[in-house]
């Protein structure tokens, strides 16, 4: 008996084996950025991005491989990344748009988009590149038309591709 | 084996795209205006990319067409269509290769419309690759050479007869003995590896034999008693140790004051 065990207990031991299992999954969708944007200065109490006022658009590029696998998800900015001290209060707008499309089946997205606070969505339905532009006003004073303090001002647009 | 006459022959190829053919109209020609190149043999266009806006409004049917006619074979060598029909106008930006098609393929370009709308702002290039084509060579006659036609050859493979004389048979006896000498050392080779292949054998029978002896062997008696004995009980001063140690003493105070 206890040499039966013994063998079994030895084949069971030679049969166990950890077989690695490895896989790599490659992203479908690329959001890249084609044009930073910048802030104009038409005033004092003033910063946007509207080339009329001296400002440039960012443009973010999504380019996606399957169809109806993701969202676009983007969000205009709500708030400086970098600033001068600011006292008082900052009124934001912003707006977010389809600039250019390679396939027509794109041509909708503006359309279809579903826009929630400073957020707007989009179901990335055909292959290919779409480009997006996002608008970005800064008002200080809150109303009261206050001039921004002398310095530099940053802020972030979010771009994400979210799996559907 | 034939013998050619060919050139060696080779260019980098010019990679570039044209200006926007559709600048000038909705229709163009590919002329070396539009191409910026002149439009020669070597010239391929590999790609095509446009760009327009697309305006109308929804529910209406609208296509837009790019175009170019195949001047050699009839019909169209590119045409890519866009259906807007109950979709919302926008700026479209495509690019579609075409692999290296010769530009003497590529006629006239346009682009066509069809229902209700317009195309504004609309931007067509081409790219292309040029590489210089090979000079044409005048045809140069071939010349084909058979080496067993060849009569030089013919003579010199034929064979020959001669009487022998004294230095063949010298040569042929030179010969004999050199082969003798060879078949004596080839003998003696032979014999040397068999008497080596014995003396192995040999060793290798007497080696466990001799140990086995060595070790079986007995000494006689089974033991040797201590036999010295001290004579009378005392051991006197070897006097002339210690006159010797008194000699090196010295010595060494004398190698010593050499060195102070």
């Amino acid at each position: 008996m206890k040499k039966i065990l013994l063998t079994c207990l030895i084949a069971g031991t030679a049969q166990a084996a950890e077989v690695p299992i490895e896989g790599t999954v490659q992203s479908r969708c690329l959001i890249n950025t084609d044009v930073a944007g910048v802030y104009g200065n038409p005033n004092a109490y003033t910063l946007t991005t509207t080339p009329a006022d001296g400002g440039v658009l960012p443009v973010v590029r999504y380019d996606v491989s399957l169809a109806d696998a993701y969202k676009a998800r983007i969000t205009y900015p709500t708030e400086f990344s970098t600033s001068p001290s600011l006292s008082d209060m900052v009124t934001w707008t912003g707006s977010v748009t389809v600039l250019e499309v390679s396939d027509v089946g794109m041509a909708d997205y503006d359309t279809d988009a579903v826009e929630y606070d400073q957020t707007k969505e989009y179901d990335l339905t055909a292959t290919g590149t779409t480009w997006f532009k996002v608008a970005s006003t800064a008002t200080y004073g809150g109303g009261g038309n206050k001039a921004f303090p002398g310095g530099t001002y940053r802020s972030v647009v979010v771009a994400e591709c979210i799996a559907q | 084996m034939a013998v050619y006459s060919a050139a060696c022959f080779s260019s980098d190829p010019i990679y570039g795209y044209s200006n926007n053919a559709a600048a000038g109209g909705g229709s163009w020609s590919m002329s070396e205006s539009v191409l910026g190149v002149a439009p020669v043999p070597g010239l391929d266009i590999s790609g095509v990319l446009y760009r327009y806006t697309a305006v109308k409004e929804r529910p209406d049917d609208f296509t837009v067409t790019i175009q170019n006619t195949n001047a050699v074979d009839g019909g169209y060598v590119f045409r890519e269509t866009d259906d807007w029909s109950g979709r919302t106008g926008q700026t479209i930006v495509k690019q579609i290769p075409v692999g290296y098609v010769p530009i003497r393929f590529w006629g006239d370009g346009e682009i066509v419309t069809t229902g209700v709308g317009s195309v504004e702002d609309p931007a067509v290039v081409y790219t292309y690759r040029y590489i210089e084509p090979e000079p044409e060579l005048p045809d140069l006659p071939t010349y084909t050479y058979n080496a067993l036609e060849d009569p030089a050859v013919i003579a010199a493979t034929e064979a020959t007869e001669r009487p022998e004389t004294d230095e063949d048979e010298a040569k042929k006896d030179d010969e004999d003995e050199e082969k003798k000498d060879m078949e004596k050392a080839l003998a003696a080779l032979q014999s040397g590896l068999e008497m080596a292949k014995g003396q192995d054998g040999l060793l290798a029978a007497m080696n466990p034999v001799t140990m086995t002896q060595y070790y079986a062997a007995t000494i006689p008696g089974g033991a040797y008693q201590e036999t010295v004995m001290l004579d009378g009980g005392q051991i006197k001063d070897n006097k002339r140790a210690f006159r010797s140690m008194a000699n090196d003493r010295l010595h060494n105070q004398m190698v010593e004051e050499q060195w102070r």
